[in-house]
């Protein structure tokens, strides 16, 4: 008796994390914020500013380059060594990463790799982004509540949050 | 007779000439802002080698080929293993530190790196270099990084399929680690950082410890010795290189 409970209740289980059969109609729930749904995901050069969190260190020809993780990374003009200095920020929302050939840096925005060139380290841009190439953040596949969900589209980029919306027919549910 | 003789020395001299003339155009065409790579600290997961860009996540390597640097093309991911953390290429291999051992990976056909032998360790953090002969790896306990004793570990790599643990240095709470010539930078975080002159790496010897600051990670890169400290980024002569002497520091703020 208890097994055969068990298992229907396993089997129920299963069943409601799966896509719905019928459409719920608009139904409060959560849809995925990804990493390249707003500004504040741009990617840009900015003044140089104090390091908070420091990360990870690169070199190349007279720069170093340090993480600030999570935010982006430091410029540090170092022609010489002996005043070398901070000369500006690249902001890259949820990087931890970098490494550099020629004029473009690698790094990652949350679970995505983007690259950016760095020709002019003062007018950075991206040229690149490859979406969910890097999973080392775990970011959730689904929202870290029960209920109606907007289903992830892995060709919008990383999932970085869930926003609370009112959904039309959505059809995942957890 | 001897015009032949004139012929044959010309024809030398210009060959001479011109192979000169060569070499120099060579040499100052490796200039700053050129194509090359630049070089990572210890803690990296990611590493470029040569036209090759590669990737350590949670537990796989990704490689994407960058001969056009501005548009990486997916050539290939493999499964190392959970617990994956750094990477490290030297010549036609990588080094890649687990919180289970080091792996060797052969990159001579670099768009697929193929396993060439691990060392295994007890449960761990665990940045790790190399040079012809020897890997070099930190262990350290702590939150996230199991229990094993803390100390810088060498690895006799002469046959990369099975690397041998030759000595064990005792060095509290080490992090990253640098290789200049035949001395080693160890950082220490807040026990400083330790200099080890490793040219017999079956007695390394401790040069000196460096107490300046709380030491994250190192890049040695030509004479200058780049060190992430926790405050800011301090920056040392290594001319000689058993004797790092402070050069600039950055303050974080």
């Amino acid at each position: 008796m208890i097994k055969s409970i068990t298992f229907i209740l396993t089997v129920f289980f299963l069943y409601s994390c799966t896509r719905e059969e019928n459409a719920p109609g608009r139904v409060s729930g959560y849809r995925p914020l990804y990493s390249q749904d707003t500004s504040i995901f741009t990617i840009e050069s900015q003044p140089a500013r104090d390091v908070v969190k420091a990360g990870k260190i690169y070199v190349k020809d007279n720069f170093i380059f340090q993480n600030e993780i999570g935010e982006g990374i430091h410029v540090i003009d170092n022609t010489n060594p002996a005043a070398a200095s901070r000369v500006g920020f690249i902001k890259i929302i949820g990087s931890e990463e970098l490494a550099i050939k020629g004029n473009f840096l690698y790094s990652n925005s949350f679970n995505d790799v983007v690259v950016v060139d760095i020709s002019d380290v003062a007018h950075a841009r991206v040229v690149n982004r490859i979406n969910n190439a890097f999973n080392q953040n775990n970011f959730q596949l689904a929202p870290p509540y029960n209920g109606y969900f907007e289903c992830v589209n892995n060709g919008r980029g990383t999932v970085i949050a869930w926003i609370p919306d009112t959904l039309n027919n959505p059809t995942c549910r957890k | 007779m001897s015009k032949i003789k004139y012929l044959h020395l010309t024809i030398v001299f210009v060959f001479s000439l011109a192979t000169i003339m060569l070499s120099c155009s060579k040499d100052s065409s490796v200039s700053p802002g050129s194509n090359q790579s630049g070089v990572g600290g210890s803690l990296a997961r990611f590493t470029v080698a040569g036209n090759y860009l590669y990737i350590v996540d949670n537990s796989n390597l990704h490689t994407y080929n960058i001969s056009n640097a501005s548009t990486p093309v997916f050539e290939s991911s493999i499964v190392i293993g959970a617990g994956t953390e750094t990477i490290f290429p030297y010549k036609n291999n990588l080094y890649i530190g687990s919180q289970t051992g080091m792996f060797v990976y052969s990159i001579a056909s670099p768009g697929n790196p193929t396993y060439l032998g691990q060392a295994s360790h007890v449960r761990s953090c665990d940045p790790v270099i190399a040079n012809d002969t020897a890997a070099f790896v930190t262990l350290r306990s702590g939150s996230g990084c199991g229990s094993p004793n803390d100390g810088l570990y060498i690895y006799n790599t002469i046959n990369l399929f099975q690397p041998q643990l030759i000595k064990t240095v005792d060095i509290a709470t080490p992090y990253g680690l640098g290789l200049k010539d035949n001395v080693l930078y160890v950082c220490g975080g807040s026990n400083g950082l330790t200099v080890v002159n490793v040219a017999n790496i079956y007695f390394p010897q401790i040069i000196r410890v460096v107490n300046d600051y709380d030491f994250r990670d190192v890049i040695p890169y030509q004479n200058l010795l780049i060190c992430y400290v926790t405050d800011g980024i301090a920056l040392y002569d290594i001319s000689n290189a058993q004797n790092p002497v402070l050069i600039k520091k950055i303050n974080n703020q």
